[in-house]
């Protein structure tokens, strides 16, 4: 004979019923880590980013005819170099301009008549940075025509950029959230109607309102926190499968695009997955067994 | 204890069940509910253990107004009425047990405080062997033994039984009115809803009859 718990459980089970609600639920929790985790990553990417452009500004020295840009270029380094704030500056040679013009220009390069403006890469201080004011001074004192690009056109995109894709998530998960919600909602209706007829008699042999919700809200804390791990798992799948696909572990070499990877951060979103999840299914389970109850005398 | 005032009760748009219907009962009386087949004993008991609301009139229990109390309160008022259906109503995925113990467990009670009592009772009833059973797998009698006995478990201040001995031979009928009677001893107001002449005469109290949505006192000697 099976071993009798204390207390048998007060609700038939009624697994058949809940396992279409388990997968629904496990799937929203993958969307929801997968939207978390989204942005995430954009938004690290998006600060490594930022704080690359900024950690930077680029000299272009306009060459009047007869200059020679390489020499301005050096000028202009000098000149920079001794400004306040600025960690170096370096004087771009003419075949490290081909480099970075190559994939516009392809491999052959540029024609030799074609003339490029002096080019000055500026590392700044980290603590106390020059201004691009400061430096566009000095070179004016240097008696050069130059522009100074800060990258501030740059950074504030990407920043607006990573907002926007935070924004984003948000928004999707409070979708996901409600979705959650609604589905939860309905299987809590469908369970309760399956069980009338006991809760009927729980409530006429002087069962409380919320006596008879934790008995349903035993049950959806459980689904949740298996649908969640489902969930968390799925996305960790996926996330995982991001990561081969844009790399991986192959060597790191000079991208634009900062690959994906996993942080602590992640681990906290998948972790927390199954957790919210039961408290969501449970806390709708709740109010709709409570609601519904109310409608009764 | 009991008491109704101009108690009026129809399902949705269908005809008076019960029109202005006036009663009272005293605390620690027993009575008898009879009436023919439909004439709304069901549908009266219904609204004395607050499963249905009136469609108007008034309806007090314990002195207390229940139609406007507050939804806690009723279940306070539900606890202090033990119920033995005329369907049975138990549970069918809880054995014996569980089923006549539960109106002890959903008000709180903790199972070590009520076990005893609650074996002594099934041994009482017939039921000490089948504890374990499952509602679907026992006899009709057995079912209604179960029913009653969770109806007195909590030693209700008012005991309602709608046909409680309509699946037993008579002297299990006999037995299981003496719980009952012992109970009306004790304190509690009984109204029992039966068809069974035998057992109005075995107990010798006085009836009520439900015709026509009107009830009307019968008295001990008229039968
Ligand atoms: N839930 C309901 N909805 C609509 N009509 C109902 C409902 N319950 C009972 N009735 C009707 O109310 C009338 C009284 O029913 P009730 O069950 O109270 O009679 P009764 O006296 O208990 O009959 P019996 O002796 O056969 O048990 C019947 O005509 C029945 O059809
Ligand atoms: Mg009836």
């Amino acid at each position: 004979m099976a071993k009798r718990t204390r207390s048998a459980a007060l609700l038939p089970p009624v697994r058949r019923n809940d396992r279409p609600l388990f997968f629904v639920v496990a799937i929203i929790v993958a969307l929801a880590c997968m939207s978390g985790v989204a942005a995430r990553a954009a938004w690290s990417a998006s600060s490594a980013w930022t704080s690359d452009l900024s950690g930077a500004m680029t000299v272009e020295v306009r060459p009047r005819a007869g200059d020679d840009p390489s020499e301005l270029a050096r000028r202009a380094a000098e000149a920079v170099a001794r400004t306040p704030g600025v960690a170096a500056a370096t004087a771009m040679t003419r075949a490290e301009q081909e480099d970075l013009l190559a994939p516009w220009f392809g491999a052959e390069g540029l024609p030799a008549d074609v003339p490029l403006p002096g080019v000055v890469d500026v590392r700044l201080e980290r603590l106390a940075p020059a201004t691009a004011d400061e430096i566009a001074a000095a070179l004016a004192a240097a008696g050069l025509d130059a522009r100074v690009d800060d990258h501030g056109r740059w950074t504030r995109d990407l920043k607006r950029a990573a907002v926007a894709v935070r924004a984003l998530a948000f928004g999707a998960l409070l979708m996901l959230a409600g979705a959650a919600v609604a589905v939860t909602g309905f299987a809590t209706r469908a369970s309760l109607a399956a069980r009338a007829d006991v809760v009927e008699v729980l409530h006429l042999v002087g069962a409380r309102d919320e006596f008879i919700a934790k008995a349903f809200t035993g049950r959806f804390i459980g689904l949740g926190v298996r649908a969640g791990i489902l969930g968390a798992f799925l996305a960790a799948l996926a996330a995982a499968g991001f990561w081969a696909v844009s790399g991986g572990l192959a060597p790191v070499e000079d991208n634009f695009l900062p690959r994906f990877s996993f942080a602590p951060a992640d681990v906290i979103i998948l972790a927390s997955a199954p957790l919210v999840s039961a408290f969501v299914a449970a806390m709708t389970a709740r109010e709709t067994v409570l609601k519904e109850l109310r409608r009764t005398y | 204890m009991v008491r109704l005032e101009n108690v009026g009760l129809r399902y949705g748009r269908g005809p008076e069940i019960l029109r202005d219907l006036t009663l009272k009962l005293e605390p620690g009386s027993f009575h008898f509910l009879t009436g023919p087949s439909g004439a709304g004993k069901t549908s009266l008991l219904r609204l004395l253990y607050l499963a249905h609301p009136p469609t108007r009139g008034l309806i007090s229990l314990f002195g207390e107004d229940v139609t406007g109390a507050a939804r806690r309160r009723k279940v306070d008022l539900r606890r202090k009425v033990g119920v033995v259906f005329q369907e049975f109503r138990l549970l069918d995925h809880v054995d014996v047990f569980e089923n006549v113990s539960l109106p002890l467990r959903v008000a709180g009670r903790e199972r070590w405080e009520y076990e005893e009592d609650v074996r002594e009772l099934l041994t009482w009833v017939g039921l000490g062997e089948r504890s374990h059973a499952l509602p679907p797998t026992l006899s009709g009698g057995e079912k209604q033994r179960v029913a009653i006995a969770r109806a007195v478990v909590g030693k209700p201040d008012i005991l309602l039984a709608d046909e409680p001995t309509g699946n037993v031979d008579p002297e299990m009928g006999r037995r299981l009115m003496r719980l009952f009677t012992e109970l009306n001893r004790l304190g509690a107001t009984v109204l029992i809803a039966t068809h069974d002449p035998d057992l109005i005469r075995a107990v010798n109290a006085p009836a009520l009859r439900l015709d026509d949505g009107q009830v009307t006192r019968l008295g001990k000697a008229a039968r």
